[in-house]
């Protein structure tokens, strides 16, 4: 056999300084940064865990009733109330690997919406060095980093289809950009919004060609099943009603603030530098579904950073990746190194983040929750805070406290709850809801330890649930 | 005076059937390679282990002294003088499992850390992908932790310790352990052409966190908060693992085996990245 | 099939006198102060050299230290990199840089040829059947399970070069290796070199042995401080080269002895032809007598001391015959003026075919001081057409 060797230098822009280890080990790095200060928090209690709490049962549900199963807080199929058929491949493995799956799938599919981001810097003729600042700016983007560093959400899994839609887009492949919109409504009707966005980026880049026409026709099928079929109040998903968003004015709110505006501020700088003003149509797809998020924030949002904005990054992304396309610019070692800096400094905003809420607010009486949780039973309903929910292990049967009505708790339903803590989701009136239970000879103590109870119903009360 | 030659890489014909023939071509050339690289590896690894032990009057059993003599040490001191405990496991085995494992990973570290500086003739002349040369040396200290893992058995045997089936996972959990090693023995070995005194700071970091590992103690008992962090760590979460599933027969903290996995994934491809990055200057620093 | 094409090729190494070798230096470094900010260094070890080696060809590489050339060929054996510009080698190469092949000191003889052959993928089987032709040729039975750290330098080299031949190479990449070992087995490695020559396999060859260069190779290049001087067939590349190196040595005079004897300065050539039987002839008959005449003048006006050299050499430059007063030990005065010389050979037996003759000027302590290469031409007729190189006086006996 002859061997064929290319000696090249080493400073040349080849597919492996874009797609290389260096690629994956970013990749990584994000993934173990984020998975371990997921578990870290978890381990702690300190877990947000609200909707997360609703997806590990929605996951059980499925595997021990089959995918018919019923929501416990709507009327109807849990698949057709969300839409998110992917969702069930996830059932199993969840079951089986616990919630660590759950954190661990939703940040690989994050991270790995890095790779089509240097797919179209490359596309778009980026050096390899802007193409991973452009990574690095999708990464560490408060609204993804929000969206789903501490919680669950299937939506945020479609942040990497919308990418590789965006990069089908670029070469023109139609099979692929209808792929991935299949794939697309497979993360359930919160992606709808996306969705439209992507066909309309299509439409502005290609004009009425037989790609976007197929998008069109794909989405729109997929509207009126949600709409008609599943029955989903699909209008309201898009545009829920006109809501006061009650921004909650902390540092983090600013600080995370501060950093999602970086898109902005390098094109600006990009500007600057250039001296040349170069306003990419794309930046009207970002700035209208931010408007629509922002406009019609519901009452229970504290902050414009949750996983409904995390769709939006992909939009705000390549109207950058354009703009640097256009102005064709190259900037120094010392600027781009700047620039990450800056964008790591994300990070620091994380942790601080992470010191403020994990180390210094959190249940110091762990060690007692953890002892409470092995008096739990698993065979009934439990009720818990959503920091405690998670350590209940993926069971069909949790509900967070906060959606504890006195009125249709079924007979046996446990309630963990520790008085000491307060998980900032569950309402006063459900608080004072447990009081009276506790004094109404209803229930029955079962576990009781520095301010840590664990109660039972007895069978008598409440009418049967579920019926 | 020179005639420039103007160069160009074949680019696919057209075609789709032959851009897959080339492609199967590439791959098929790609993994003879790796066979052979695979098999270079392999005999470096083999022949460290060899002249190591033969030119060394107690030969091979030096792989299974080394740990008892640390094993009765720190047994000594901790569990005579400290009297640490780690019921229901006898300390003493307790004690060598934590060391056979630890040791494993960083005799690993610190024999990769000089393998690309050490072997500077080899380098100068001949070609072949550098990182061979760390791989070879932590699998050569693989081969010595098999040996001592023989001494692991006999002593649970010696003390009655009840094990589990779910020691079956050991392999498993070892691959872990085995890629966390390479992706810091890279790292290492790396920084080390560049920088000489890489060797010291990295047998300082080495005792550091060995202290900072659940190596020679419980975390059972440990304040939740402590534990979490010192899991956190992933060698100390993967030592716990193997102590799990040898002797609880299950993990205890299974959420930072996720830990675990994601920095070793991480670890492993950013110390090939750092060392292909670093690897172009081997020649010319050295 | 085994062709190398060095196309453009750079290579930069950065000279950065600061640049911290320990991490305890990188951590002092780290403390701003006033330090005068040394910008790197770019040096050029290479600029823009290319190259277009085909199948089967041999080629050698000239130059002085330091010009580059081990530079070369670290890229095409790809232990460095290029700066710029790019390498396509195809064909399995097989190279022996600086003394001896990539050893592990702590290996055996025996078990560095197995790393060896599996660094280039030749499998275990193949080589251990070769084995002991390796060991044969490398001539060290006695020590091939020794580790290589016990070696000689020679036994260093000689192992290297057998294993270097042994994988069945498609290119031999050879480095000034044959300066180690003794005549002997330097003989026999460019024997070897030669066989394997014929056998198609392409050479690259950097040796400071130009005559071996001008003999064996089919083409040259000339590299002078990363730059590529000339390049095209070795005759016309040793020949600039050996020019240079003559310019050098006038061009920088040791001490003051030079200077009474400076080569341009100092002797003319002035004519010089070849007389056989009183006539001064262009061809002669293989067996005749032979004498050639010089008329040199010494320009300085001072009596000089000297030696001269007179080689014969076929067009291809394999020297066949050369007579110097150096070697024999006579020094020759150069009053100031005119002086004739000359050199008489009783019978000059070549065979059929063109030669010529150079003439070269030494000082008196055998330093090279000019060289007239190629001042004779001179055709040699013979009666037989006999291959070869000489025609020796011979006869048959019938008994």
């Amino acid at each position: 056999m002859t061997e064929s060797i290319w000696i090249r230098p080493q400073t040349e822009y080849r597919d492996e300084q874009y797609f290389g280890v260096g690629m994956w080990s970013r990749v990584f790095a994000y993934l173990a940064i984020v998975v371990s200060a997921q578990v870290l928090r978890w381990s702690l209690y300190v877990s947000h865990g609200f909707d997360l709490g609703f997806y590990q049962q929605a996951l059980a549900a499925w595997v021990e009733n089959g995918f018919q199963a019923q929501s416990t807080y709507f009327p109807g199929g849990i698949l057709q109330h969300n839409g998110a058929w992917l969702m069930t491949l996830l059932a199993y493995p969840a079951a089986v690997f616990g919630t660590g799956f759950l954190f661990v799938t939703e940040s690989l599919a994050v991270a790995l919406g890095y790779i089509p981001i240097i797919k179209m810097a490359k596309i778009a003729k980026l050096p390899p060095s802007q193409a991973a600042l452009l990574g690095v700016l999708y990464l560490l983007n408060p609204l993804v980093i929000a969206g789903n560093l501490y919680d669950f959400h299937m939506s945020v899994l479609a942040a990497p289809l919308l990418l590789w839609g965006m990069v089908s887009l670029l070469e023109s492949k139609m099979v692929p950009f209808a792929g991935f919109l299949v794939l697309l409504t497979g993360m359930g009707n919160h992606v709808s919004l996306a969705a439209i966005l992507l066909v309309t980026l299509a439409l502005m880049m290609k004009g009425i060609k037989p790609l976007t026409l197929v998008g069109i026709v794909l989405v729109g099928l997929w509207i009126l099943v949600l709409q008609h079929y599943l029955r989903t109040p699909i209008m309201s998903w898009m545009f829920p009603p006109k809501g006061q968003l009650q921004v909650h004015e902390s540092l983090r709110v600013l600080l995370y603030g501060a950093w999602s505006v970086a898109p902005f501020v390098l094109t600006l700088f990009m500007f600057l530098k250039t001296r040349r003003l170069y306003l990419s149509p794309y930046w009207l797809l970002p700035l209208i579904g931010l408007a629509i998020h922002i406009l019609s924030a519901s009452p229970a949002q504290t902050s414009p950073f949750d996983q409904k904005s995390t769709l939006l990054v992909p939009f705000l992304i390549w109207p950058v990746i354009d703009t640097a396309k256009h102005l064709g610019m190259s900037w120094s070692k010392r600027e781009h190194f700047m620039m990450k800096l800056a964008l790591i400094g994300m990070l620091g905003v994380m942790t601080l983040d992470f010191y403020h809420s994990a180390w210094r607010v959190r249940p110091q009486n762990t060690q007692v929750l953890t002892e409470a949780l092995g008096h739990v039973s698993n065979h009934d309903w439990v009720y818990a805070q959503n920091n405690v929910l998670p350590h209940l292990g993926i069971t069909a049967q949790e509900i967070p406290l906060s959606r504890l009505k006195p009125k249709t708790i079924p007979p046996g339903a446990e309630i963990v709850w520790d008085t000491q803590f307060s998980d900032k989701t569950t309402p006063a009136f459900v608080y004072a809801d447990v009081k009276n239970l506790l004094h109404s000879h209803d229930v029955r103590v079962i576990f009781q330890k520095s301010g840590v109870l664990v109660l039972q119903l007895r069978s008598h009360h409440a009418q049967n649930h579920g019926a | 005076m020179s005639k420039s030659i103007r160069l160009d890489e074949p680019s696919p014909e057209s075609g789709p059937v032959k851009i897959r023939v080339r492609w199967m071509e590439r791959w098929h050339k790609s993994f003879h390679q790796l066979g052979i690289w695979a098999e270079l590896t392999r005999n470096l690894a083999v022949r460290d282990v060899e002249t190591r032990y033969k030119h060394s009057m107690l030969g091979l059993y030096w792989a299974i002294i080394n740990p008892l003599v640390t094993a009765a040490i720190f047994g000594f001191v901790f569990g005579v003088i400290f009297h640490a405990s780690s019921k229901p496991i006898p300390y003493v085995v307790f004690m060598l499992t934590g060391i056979t494992f630890w040791n494993f990973f960083a005799n690993g570290v610190m024999s990769a850390v000089g393998s690309i500086s050490g072997n500077a003739a080899l380098l100068a002349k001949i070609y072949f992908p550098r990182i061979v040369l760390p791989t070879a040396s932590v699998l050569a200290r693989f081969i010595d932790f098999m040996f001592s893992l023989l001494v692991l058995i006999v002593f649970i045997f010696i003390y009655h310790t009840p094990i589990y089936w779910s020691s079956l996972w050991i392999p498993v959990i070892l691959v872990l352990q085995v890629f966390f090693t390479l992706g810091i023995g890279y790292l290492v070995a790396a920084l080390n052409v560049l920088y000489r005194d890489v060797n010291q700071l990295v047998g300082l970091v080495l005792l550091v966190w060995m202290y900072f590992s659940p190596v020679m103690y419980p975390v059972t008992h440990l304040k939740p908060s402590l534990r979490s962090i010192l899991l956190m760590n992933p060698m100390g979460s993967l030592l716990q693992m193997e102590r799990d599933v040898i002797f609880t027969g299950h993990l205890q903290y299974p959420l930072f085996a996720w830990v675990a996995l994601t920095w070793t994934v991480f670890v492993f491809f950013a110390g090939i990245s750092l060392f292909r990055r670093i690897e172009p200057l081997f020649a010319e620093v050295m | 099939m085994a062709t190398i094409v060095v196309d453009q090729v750079w290579k930069q190494f950065l000279l950065r006198r600061d640049r911290a070798d320990s991490v305890g230096q990188l951590l002092t470094r780290m403390i701003p102060k006033r330090r005068p900010k040394t910008p790197p260094e770019p040096f050029w070890a290479l600029r823009d050299i290319s190259l277009d080696m085909p199948a089967g060809t041999s080629f050698g590489i000239v130059g002085n230290n330091g010009s580059g050339k081990s530079t070369l060929l670290k890229i095409l054996t790809r232990t460095m990199s290029p700066t710029r510009g790019h390498v396509h080698i195809e064909g399995r190469v097989s190279a022996l840089i600086e003394l001896g092949a990539g050893f592990h000191p702590d290996f055996t003889g025996r078990e560095n040829v197995y790393l060896n052959a599996s660094i280039l993928g030749i499998s275990r089987k193949d080589i251990e059947r070769k084995m002991s032709h390796i060991v044969d040729f490398a001539e060290i039975h006695a020590f091939i399970d020794t580790p290589v750290k016990y070696y000689s330098s020679g036994m260093n080299a000689r192992l290297g070069f057998s294993v270097a031949i042994s994988v069945d190479p498609e290119i031999l990449i050879v480095d000034e290796v044959l300066a180690v070992g003794d005549e002997a087995f330097q003989q026999k490695c460019m024997d070897r070199i030669f066989q394997m020559k014929r056998e198609g396999t392409s050479i690259l060859l950097v040796s400071h042995s130009l005559s071996s260069i001008e003999r064996l190779m089919d083409q040259a290049i000339w590299i002078n401080q990363g730059v590529m001087q000339k390049s095209g067939s070795p005759r016309e590349v040793v020949l600039a080269y050996r020019e240079s190196m003559l310019d050098q040595n006038t061009a920088e005079p040791e001490d003051a002895q030079d200077e009474s004897l400076d080569a341009n300065e100092t002797m003319r050539l002035q004519k010089a032809y070849v007389t056989s039987g009183d006539k001064v002839v262009e061809t002669v008959l293989s067996g005749d007598p032979l004498s050639v005449m010089m008329f040199m003048e010494n320009i300085t006006g001072r009596q000089l001391t000297g030696h001269v050299g007179i080689a014969i050499r076929r067009p291809d430059g394999l020297e066949i015959a050369s007579f110097s007063t150096v070697l024999d030990g006579n020094p020759l005065t150069f009053p100031a003026g005119q002086r004739r010389l000359s050199l008489n050979l009783s019978q000059l037996y070549l065979t059929h075919g063109r030669y010529e003759i150079s003439i070269t000027l030494y000082d008196e302590n055998g330093r090279r001081l000019k060289e007239w290469p190629g001042a004779i031409d001179l055709k040699v007729q013979s009666l037989t057409m006999s291959p070869g190189l000489l025609v020796l006086p011979h006869q048959w006996v019938e008994n």
